[in-house]
């Protein structure tokens, strides 16, 4: 008998990217058609997303999906910012 | 956003179950199940069984246990018709997720319970030494029982193991 199948998680910067924008988590669900409590999950990591609903999270924001998701951990937008590592 | 099941914005209706606490939801799920079991155990093994009890008494402790059992089961429906009974397009990907494993969970404990009873019907009276001769209303009760398991699992499945919703951090975002 088998064991649960642990997934890989995949990172994203949902909780930043909101935050910068103001929005809530029932509205960007509303705008990428999902509920919000699947926002939550997303931002907690414990649920990975559909291709189709990532690239429709990273066209809501207007960016490339791989400044959204990562397989990779992201490195802190102050680093980046201020040259420290990067992106 | 094409693609994407349903309609933006029409999701917020399928969590009325959240109104819940998850151990609210779980003592639900005991009282649907125990009840389910203990009703028809006092509506046909208290006239048939090994302890025999007036039809007065009997009726009013079936009334009293399937009232509680209703009472539950609908609270439990809320949940179940807010996720385990929606269709694909009021659900989102993670949703249909959700429901798709509690039916599966919900299947293998329907086997269980199906050999249990097969189980309780056939080889336990044998291995007592009390020989039943099998009618109708002896597996009446368990054919209700494996309708009303059949129908309460999935609802009961997720009910039970959704977690705690998580609320959003006030101050963050407006």
């Amino acid at each position: 008998m088998t064991g649960k199948r642990t997934e890989p998680t995949l990172h994203n910067r949902l909780a930043v990217l909101r935050a910068e924008r103001g929005l809530s988590r029932q509205e960007l669900a509303d705008a990428v058609g999902a509920n919000y409590q699947t926002i939550g999950y997303l931002e907690r990591g414990e649920y990975n997303p559909s291709l189709l609903l990532a690239f429709a999270i990273a066209d809501y924001f207007g960016l490339p999906i791989e400044a959204v998701f990562s397989p990779r951990p992201f490195p802190a937008l102050s680093d980046i910012v201020y040259n420290r590592t990067s992106a | 956003m094409a693609g994407l099941r349903g309609v933006p914005g029409d999701r917020s209706t399928t969590d009325r179950g959240h109104e819940f606490s998850r151990e609210g939801r779980r003592i639900l799920v005991i009282f649907a199940s125990l009840g389910v079991a203990a009703t028809l155990y006092a509506a046909f093994g208290l006239e048939q069984g090994y302890v025999y009890m007036e039809g007065g008494i009997r009726g009013l402790i079936v009334g009293g246990l399937g009232i509680v059992t209703l009472v539950a089961w609908l609270f439990l429906y809320r949940f179940r018709a807010s996720l385990a009974q929606a269709p694909d397009d009021r659900l989102d990907e993670r949703q249909v997720q959700v429901r798709d494993r509690a039916y599966l969970q919900s299947f293998r404990i329907f086997v269980v319970l199906v050999v249990a009873g097969l189980a309780l019907l056939g080889f336990l009276p044998q291995l007592a030494g009390h020989p039943v001769a099998l009618s109708f209303d002896i597996v009446l009760p368990f054919l209700l029982g494996a309708i009303l398991y059949a129908l309460l699992l999935p609802s009961a499945v997720v009910a039970w193991t959704e977690p705690e919703p998580v609320p959003e951090p006030l101050g963050t975002v407006r």
